[in-house]
């Protein structure tokens, strides 16, 4: 039981021989060769585009980073030195709490809830008949499970706009 | 050029779709997710429904029966056998039931049960106008310091959502160390994620603080969940699916090809960026160096409850996850991930332990030594022998009841603004309070690996699968590390016991039955285990083989 | 199943270690005599145990052997040679004389705390029977990880002895006091943890070894010796010695040997007489003990190999050890350098290589138990009844205080391995079996001696003789209770001294068996190689 960690595992060794074989690779067919050439090319360059994707973004964000600061212009106001927070007002709040507007993010997430439940209900509307039964059932329990985020909200006072 | 041939360009037609199969669930095997997931919707609707006077033990006690029946519906699947012989994929290949996936839950059922006691705990803050208050926000969505909290507070509110917010929690963590494909990986990642932002926002002191953790946790994690998002995107181009065993057929090159896929299947380019990428995902949820910046933080914000939850709890489900993707999918590359996974070990045994000893937070403290103990579970995973499995498996068992043990003590020392856990005010506790601190003691000197401790059980199953893989020079930087941690769990004992207290110092509260039990259960397991461990090795030994 | 023995022996002190604990806060007497109690009792077990021990039977006697942890190889295998034997006898013996003469060093004082539950007299008492439980253990442990659980686990309750319950007469007052006992505990930990630590990995890689080559994991001292006799384990050079290298690094920290012994004059400098005894006598002789057992027998190759070096490190202590005692301002202190070299003296005996310089190693492990024992204790009552612990602030005792410099006199002779006094048998087995292969080595060792003979004498002469100092005048005679700790360890060091055969019946036979496991025999005697 304990001779090796995954039922139906061949033994490594194996899986590195098979590997290696060159009729082995080749026997996928021709649109194989890609994966042939990677391997005849040895595994170094097998990493060689992880290197070069790496290069690119970091390449791009020192070059970014770097332009501006030699090329941008530089005006300074207040509002630009505060921290930047998705254009909320930043964290420490004026003394005893200022104005907060949760209404909108409500809403916003109100929608993307009811909008998840068509993007399931739809494809199901269209094939609830070979579905059958199975489907029926499994979409009422989904509905019932959105319905009862639904309700949670609408007792919390979540649809009431004042 | 006619119409139709121009239109197939770019539209091939639809193949027949009168075989749609009906999806074959298998219910009873997915039980303990479904139970956990549905007591969580259910507590929904007790916050919708119930008065609210009410809803605190109603949520208390649903929490509880939900993963007590859980609990119950593991052993039971154990019992008949899916951990060994019947093991197997359900659900059309989503998730797999074999004995890592029914050990890492059972594990994660029960962290989650002792967790529900500190989080109900309401005898340690003080009375909120008359109301007994428990360690969350009295509202949540109000802002800190506002009139509209304030009012908050006077009304005696307390966010019994956490509960719910919990169990949903719990149902991801289930599912995660048992995704067959990567896609559930995914969901599961971020149905156990969600939650675990909210209730690190939710402390009642401290709130911006807390607030703050959240957004980092949420940041850093919406990161990191979009690197493993990726990640599987290149798998898929790799391999054309997103099971486990697909993909791993595939390394083997043993899976036939799918033609709509011949240009990217089998590039090995896309195999190893998704493969970093995915394991990032992971490794950042474990808390491994280099993704462990977000830990200190978010430990010391969240509310303590909560992160001795998340310590244990997360740490579980995604070594879980990690071991079964590193198993299951990639036993094929493990030259190529090897390597890579010595430096992560390497790194965070050192780094966890080094900083640590710099800090003067014990949550903070703590965070980094949960770093370090991520480290010595590395090393583990690396040996990819069963005993690999079987003593990552232990560790992890071991370790999530000594950590939710450990900081259910730091919420009972306080002073006026909440919990004292500066360290400078531990100074003293031994002669305050021996008990407590002795306690504390216990599970630092499990934290430091000391035989006759579970910590050491778990270190020397660890480190010896580790020496049995080949991997002596992890072992030796292993120990190296552990001296090292030991240095600064040591530095607590000190201060608690050999330095006076002081004159202003914190008090220790006396806790509720319900912490007083999160605790004893902590100190019970770390002594069972470090003494007689040898039916839960057992165990371990029993559960680790994957399913594939 | 025969009577467990070796299990009572220990489970003895863990239990009164336990009762202990428990006694109410404002019963602290009861508790004291609950811990003397249960500490005699240990000594009769102990007792018993050395009158069955069959010094020509089978290497191990009185052997228990259950499994433990299956998983890990570790099995709960006790089993004593006429070393281990001794070496539990010895624990035994002191430990209610550490009882004693600490009676009074654990209570609180009166306006120490308010709070109900703290009890440090119970803790003090409780922690000292734990410690023995784990000595206990460990000189029984055939099992090389069992060995390694109490080794490591008997750090904790040391430590607590060091930081909770140190000397609180301290030249820069009370608060220095803490911090310099905090300090010596950490110190001590770290150390021994380290050492720890280093051996854990060597334990694993024993682990490894023992799975590849045998199929099965395992820690079993005789299962690995036979192993390797019949052949079925050999273990390869390199991975030998490096194996080696990590158990003796441990033991090295805990005996201690130069350089790794800077913990060794903080700890028992800080902490009360009591407990430095309990450091330097029995805690200590863990790691001399452990060389001979583990490092010899488990890895005789390597130990010839490294030998030499090792021989020439116990030469430095002896020396180093002892020209640092020579320029110690601190009664305490000096007393720990001079452990120090006498640790040295042991190793140099142990890795000689030669019976005497085995048995004597043995024997000498003994004898400075009994001997630091009984110059510590009287140092310790002699700096309680100044409240401090500077030799300046000495002189003069002899007149005020007759026993007690008499006693003290006594101490340091055998410290001094004066003739007729039981140290002198065993420095003289090592010297001679030292001098036997290695006669360098053996020359510059006697020099360890002569200085030996200036510290003690200098101290003596600068505390004791000489005019009155202030602060001494009033200082009151040994009482009964101290009485009854010198007086039986000054009666055994000169019954050791002039008798030594019935320890030495014990242990050669064991100190044969380990040196046949080394594969060397003793050196012919010169005169005979010529003819």
């Amino acid at each position: 039981m304990q001779a090796t960690w995954a039922c139906e595992l061949p033994h490594m060794d194996a899986i590195l021989v098979a590997e290696g074989d060159a009729d082995h690779t080749t026997s996928h067919g021709p649109n194989m060769s890609v994966t042939a050439d990677w391997k005849e090319r040895g595994t170094v360059n097998a990493y060689a585009p992880i290197f070069v994707l790496g290069g690119i973004a970091a390449g791009f964000a020192i070059f970014s980073v770097f332009m501006a600061s030699i090329i941008g212009p530089k005006r300074y106001n207040r509002a630009k030195l505060e921290a930047y927070e998705c254009g909320i007002e930043p964290t420490p709040q004026p003394a005893g709490g200022g104005r907060f507007p949760i209404k909108y993010y409500l809403t916003a997430m109100l929608f993307i809830v009811f909008d998840i439940e068509i993007v399931f209900l739809y494809p199901w509307a269209v094939t609830f008949d070979r579905l059958g039964m199975f489907g029926l059932v499994e979409m009422l329990l989904f509905v019932l499970t959105v319905f009862v985020a639904y309700a949670y909200v609408w007792r919390r006072g979540g649809l009431e706009w004042d | 050029m006619s119409a139709s041939s121009v239109h197939s360009l770019w539209t091939t037609a639809a193949p027949v779709a009168d075989k749609f199969p009906t999806p074959h669930i298998e219910y009873a095997q997915l039980s303990p997710v479904l139970i956990v997931l549905g007591a969580a919707a259910l507590g929904v609707l007790v916050e919708a429904f119930l008065p609210r006077r009410s809803r605190y033990t109603a949520q208390v006690a649903l929490a509880a029966l939900g993963l007590a029946a859980a609990f119950a519906a593991i052993v039971a699947l154990a019992d008949k056998g899916y951990g060994t012989t019947k093991a197997h994929i359900a659900a059309m290949g989503a998730v797999a039931v074999d004995g890592p996936a029914l050990f890492l839950q059972g594990t994660i059922l029960l962290v989650g049960f002792v967790a529900i006691f500190t989080f109900a705990e309401r005898r340690l803050d003080p009375r909120a106008h008359g109301n007994q208050v428990d360690s969350f926000a009295a509202q949540g969505s109000a802002v800190p310091g506002s009139d509209q909290e304030k009012a908050a507070v006077r009304a005696g509110f307390t966010s019994t959502e956490v509960f719910p917010l919990l169990m949903f929690a719990v149902g991801g963590m289930l599912i995660f160390p048992a995704a067959n494909d990567l896609l559930t990986l995914f969901v599961a990642l971020e149905v156990f994620s969600l939650p675990l932002y909210i209730l690190c926002a939710l402390a009642r002191r401290n709130r911006l603080m807390s607030q703050e953790a959240a957004v980092k946790y949420f940041l850093l994690g919406a990161f990191s969940s979009a690197f493993l998002l990726f990640g599987i995107a290149l798998l898929y181009g790799y391999a054309g699916t997103v099971s486990y065993s697909g993909i791993s057929s595939v390394i083997d090159g043993t899976a036939p090809m799918n033609p709509a896929l011949a240009d990217t299947t089998g590039n090995d380019a896309l195999l190893l960026i998704g493969l970093a990428m995915v394991a990032m995902g992971l490794l950042f949820k474990v808390g491994a160096v280099p993704f462990h910046m977000w830990t200190p933080d978010v430990y010391q914000g969240a509310p303590t409850p909560v992160t001795g939850f998340m310590a244990s709890a997360t740490k579980v489900a995604a070594f879980g996850a990690l071991l079964r993707l590193l198993y299951v999918v990639l036993p094929g590359m493990r030259w190529d991930w090897r390597p890579v996974m010595w430096g992560v070990a390497i790194l965070t045994m050192l780094a966890g332990a080094v900083i640590a000893v710099t800090q003067t937070d014990v949550k903070r403290l703590l965070a980094y030594s949960s770093i370090a103990h991520a480290g010595f579970i590395l090393a583990g995973v690396i040996a990819t022998t069963p005993d690999g499995i079987s003593s990552v498996l232990f560790y992890l068992a071991a370790y999530s009841f000594v950590t939710l043990g450990a900081f259910a003590v730091v919420t009972l020392v306080r002073d006026a603004g909440g919990e004292a856990t500066h360290l400078s005010r531990w100074a003293g506790l031994g002669r305050r309070s021996p008990l407590v601190a002795a306690v504390f003691a216990v599970f630092l000197l499990a934290f430091a690996g000391i035989p006759l401790t579970s910590g050491f059980a778990g270190k020397f199953a660890v480190f010896t699968a580790a020496a049995q893989g080949g991997a002596m020079p992890l072992v030796i930087v292993g120990v190296i590390s552990s001296a090292i941690a030991a240095f600064f769990y040591i530095r607590v004992i000190v201060l608690m016991f050999f330095s006076e207290p002081k004159p202003d110092g914190p008090t220790v509260a006396v806790p509720s039955l319900m912490t007083s039990t999160a605790i004893a259960v902590g100190v019970a397991v770390t002594l069972v285990l470090g003494l007689a461990p040898q039916y839960f090795l057992d165990l371990a030994d029993k559960a680790g083989i994957f399913v594939r | 199943m025969s009577f467990p023995l070796l299990t009572v022996t220990a489970a003895v002190p863990a239990v009164g270690a336990v009762v202990t604990a428990a006694v109410p806060a404002a019963q602290r007497t009861t508790a004291k005599y609950t811990a003397l109690l249960f500490s005699l009792a240990t000594l009769v077990f102990a007792a018993v145990a050395l009158v069955r021990f069959d010094p020509d039977g089978d290497r191990y006697q009185l052997t228990e052997s259950h499994a433990w942890i299956k998983d890990f190889g570790l099995r709960y295998d006790l089993g004593v040679d006429g070393i281990a034997v001794v070496m539990v006898a010895l624990t035994a013996l002191l430990i209610p004389f550490v009882m004693l003469a600490g009676w009074h060093d654990a209570d609180p004082l009166e306006d120490a705390n308010p709070n109900r539950r703290w009890r440090p007299t119970q803790g003090f008492f409780a922690l000292i029977l734990l410690v023995e439980a784990m000595v206990v253990l460990s000189f029984e442990a055939t099992d090389v990880f069992l060995f390694y659980i109490f080794f490591e686990a008997m750090l904790i309750p040391m430590y607590f002895l060091i930081g909770g319950f140190g000397d609180r007469a301290h030249a820069g007052g009370e608060e220095e006091a803490a911090r310099q006992r905090s300090y010596a505990a950490v110190k001590f930990l770290l150390y021994n943890l380290a050492g720890g630590l280093i051996m854990l990995a060597a334990v694993i890689g024993l682990y490894v070894v023992t799975a590849h080559q045998l199929g099965t994991g395992t820690f079993s001292l005789q299962e690995i010796l036979s192993a390797r006799a019949s052949g079925k384990l050999d273990i390869e050079t390199s991975t030998e010695r490096w194996l080696f290298l990590g158990f003796f690094f441990a033991f090295a920290v805990k005996a201690p040997l130069w350089p790794l012994h800077t913990w060794l004059p903080n700890a028992m400098g800080e902490s009360t007489a009591p407990v430095a005894v309990l450091i330097t006598a029995v805690v200590d002789k863990v790691g001399t003990f452990a060389m001979l057992r583990f490092c010899l027998q488990l890895f005789p190759e390597a130990s010839k190999w490294a030998a030499p070096v090792i021989l020439v490190l116990a030469l430095i202590s002896i020396i180093y050890g002892a020209l640092l005692a020579v320029g110690q301002r601190d009664i305490k202190r000096l007393i720990a350098y001079a452990s120090v070299s006498h640790f040295g003296f042991i190793i140099l005996g142990i890795f000689a290589m030669t019976s005497q310089g085995q048995s004597g190693a043995t024997l000498y492990m003994v004898n400075h138990g009994i001997s630091t024992a009984a110059l510590m204790l009287v140092a310790g009552f002699l700096i309680t009844r100044r409240g401090s612990r500077l030799i300046a602030d000495f002189g003069g005792v002899q007149k005020v205080a007759p026993i007690l410099a008499g006693t003290f006199l006594i101490g340091g002779l055998a410290t001094l391995s004066l003739p007729g006094l039981a140290p002198f048998v065993s420095e003289f087995l090592v010297l001679v079996g030292t001098f036997s292969r290695y006669p360098v080595l053996g020359i510059i060792a006697t020099l360890g001696i002569v200085l030996a003979a200036l510290y003690v004498l200098v101290l003596y002469q600068r505390t004791m003789t000489g005019p009155v100092k202030a602060g001494i005048e009033g200082m009151t005679d040994l009482k009964a209770r101290e009485l009854l700790v010198v007086t039986p360890l000054i009666a055994l060091l000169l019954f050791l001294g002039v008798y030594p055969k019935p320890v030495t019946d014990i242990v050669n036979p064991s100190v044969h068996h380990t040196l046949s496991d080394v594969h060397k025999t003793d050196p012919k005697p010169a005169l005979e190689a010529k003819k």
